[in-house]
């Protein structure tokens, strides 16, 4: 049957069919395995299945891998440790007087949030319980506000750790650390054009974000005691970052490092008990086991696709392409816009990385700088309807007058925010790479 | 019936009960990772067994719960269309793609088999470290993985041939049937 099709009608039923079950609803995972199985049987027949358990237990002993975990863990802790809620209390006592200040001050605690985690759901949850209500209690408007959580929730992916760079540096086979050192400018430029951008907005149109009447401000004495909640924060951010970029850890070590701030963190604030540590165990679990089973299947996938000699009829298809490297980017940028409307950032990430990774390679592009520009574009997948995991979680925290189209809507200007960003670095590539190339030389 | 029943049952709560446990391992990943690091600084002698140590407990931990998060219907899904199905739609499109499932996992189960079969035959043990564990404790967790996750897949498959003739199923020992439900996912 091989020899009867062409490579191309061979390529187009191997990603045609991967979109009509993904879209009839079976789980990712059982997708990618069995469709895997399918075509390894018809390129190579079941001599290859071997490989399905082998490379399993090649991705059991990948020590990288560990870090998902304990990010994942470290993140959960954070969550209720309750250091978002006195970081809140600061940023509303610093800010509350400036036009749409509350709604800056969100999007700063989501960054300084995104340093210490390695994932994006922590933020977006914490955020909608803490700073959305405040924010619609003093007259914000809605989308303004819903907006700014829904974009600011998804800089854990881009602000180092980052679970999602473990995974690509996995499949890249690019150092971690510089990954991460890669992705701290251009999250502090998001967070930078965001905060310009609500502050703008709100002060040509104060409604959308009055700041704070007179008698609500808080005095100096307030202002300075309350920043004692920044201390935690700084200090798990220094332990974690400080090991990775000073190279006395690992990634995977410092992800341990990071733990341990995480349990003093919510011991000071009297949240370490043990119902919370066996609760966020149990979602560890799951979310790891997610990501392991989809990382799995993938990578049978990907042997499927590298063994049916696709790589060569995409790598002459994509040359068709107008416009050269930048064609192929603008082109490689499209489709993961696309894809993330309607798919998770991991999936997407192993789907489209082994097509993307050659014409990245023969463009000359930097695969470090190639992976920043890859993880904005999931951050603006997070938030793009109609799948995006932060609108999942906004709606289920937000109060019942909020509705999924308030939701939807008001992600439209922070995604042409962000993609100025994207551009931004694409224009100048040294936002995300002076400090990787400045840091391990 | 209850037969049926009773075997999905034990299933759901077999698989329940192996990720409360697997979920624990996170606590002991992070005191052998940090305990690393700590030596290697404070006292100047790292402890040569734990990086490996911690390697064969993410290899367990990380395939495991399979089985689990399908009994709670956590796998990753895309549900644009699947979401607006009835139950009987849904039952008979998880029936028609299953063979998916099936696929996958047979596959695996047979090779995790001979592969198990071959490292305990020859007691396999790991040469990385001068500390030489065994790893065919591990290397068999594949196919026990793929069977719990595979038991659990007939489960699924029992429950959606029952919704689609009509007969009631208990959730309790089936796994819930709905899953457009987005509040509990977890994502990266």
């Amino acid at each position: 049957m091989y020899d009867l099709l062409s490579i191309e009608v061979l390529t187009l039923l191997f990603f045609g069919l991967l979109f009509v079950f993904i879209m009839l609803g079976v789980p990712l995972a059982f997708v990618l395995g069995g469709l895997s199985i399918i075509f390894l049987y018809f390129e190579q027949g079941p001599i290859a299945f071997y490989l399905i358990a082998s490379k399993m237990w090649d991705l059991m002993e990948t020590s990288s891998l560990i870090a998902i975990p304990l990010y994942v863990f470290m993140a959960m802790l954070l969550e209720r440790s309750g250091v978002a809620h006195d970081l809140y209390r600061m940023m509303h006592l610093w800010w509350g007087g400036v036009r749409g200040g509350l709604a800056i001050g969100t999007v700063g605690i989501c960054t300084i949030f995104a340093a210490m985690s390695g994932i994006s759901g922590a933020a977006v949850v914490t955020m909608g319980t803490i700073a959305l209500p405040q924010m619609l209690d003093r007259g914000y408007d809605k989308r303004l506000a819903l907006g700014a959580i829904n974009a600011g929730g998804g800089w854990g992916i881009l602000i180092p750790p980052s679970i999602l760079m473990v995974l690509y540096a996995l499949i890249t086979e690019v150092s971690v650390g510089k990954l991460f050192a890669a992705g701290v400018f251009p999250g502090l430029l998001l967070f930078a054009l965001v905060s310009i951008y609500i502050g703008v907005r709100c002060w040509f149109q104060p409604h959308l974000g009055p700041s704070l009447p007179k008698e609500e401000r808080a005095d100096w004495g307030e202002k300075l005691s309350a920043l004692r909640a920044v201390f935690l924060p700084i200090f798990i951010i220094f332990i974690v970052l400080g090991a990775i970029f000073g190279g006395f850890a690992t990634v995977t070590e410092a992800a341990a490092v990071g733990v341990f701030g995480a349990l003093v963190a919510s011991a000071i604030n009297r949240k370490l008990t043990w119902k919370i540590i066996s609760e966020s165990s149990l979602r560890t679990f799951r979310l790891t086991t997610i990501i392991t089973w989809i990382v799995f299947a993938a990578h049978a996938y990907s042997m499927a696709y590298t063994a049916m000699g696709a790589e060569e009829f995409i790598t002459h298809m994509t040359a068709q392409i107008p416009g050269g490297k930048w064609g192929a980017l603008a082109f490689m940028m499209f489709v993961l816009f696309l894809l993330g409307m309607v798919l998770d950032p991991v999936g997407i990430m192993l789907i489209t990385l082994p097509v993307f990774l050659p014409l990245v390679a023969s463009h000359g592009f930097d695969p470090v700088w190639f992976g920043i520009l890859f993880v904005v574009m999931m951050e603006i997948s997070y938030m793009t309807p109609p799948f995006g995991f932060n609108l999942f979680y906004l709606r289920s925290v937000a109060p019942p007058d909020v509705t999924m189209k308030d939701i939807y809507w008001s992600v439209g200007p922070y995604t042409l925010v962000e993609l100025t960003g994207l551009f931004l670095i694409v224009l100048f590539p040294a936002i995300a790479l002076w400090l990787p190339n400045n840091l391990f030389q | 019936m209850a037969a049926l029943t009773a075997f999905a049952r034990a299933v759901t709560n077999t698989n329940a009960l192996i990720g409360r446990l697997a979920s624990y391992a996170v606590l002991i990943l992070f005191v052998l990772l940090l305990s690393d690091v700590i030596m290697r600084y404070v006292t100047q002698s790292p402890i040569s067994w734990s990086a490996l140590a911690s390697k064969i407990v993410f290899g367990i931990y990380a395939i495991i719960g399979g089985g689990y998060l399908l009994a709670r219907r956590d796998h990753v899904n895309v549900d644009l269309f699947y979401g607006n199905f009835t139950p009987k739609q849904k039952a008979l499109t998880d029936i028609a793609t299953s063979f998916l499932f099936f696929l996958f996992l047979g596959v695996l189960l047979t090779e995790a088999s001979s592969m198990a079969y071959d490292s305990i035959s020859r007691l396999e043990v790991s040469y990385e470290t001068t500390w030489r564990p065994a790893i065919w404790p591990s290397k068999s967790m594949i196919f026990v993985a793929a069977f719990l996750l595979l038991l659990q897949g007939i489960v699924k498959l029992i429950a959606d041939i029952m919704i689609l003739c009509g007969i009631e199923v208990d959730e309790t020992a089936f796994g819930p049937l709905r899953d457009d439900e987005h509040d509990e996912k977890e994502t990266v």
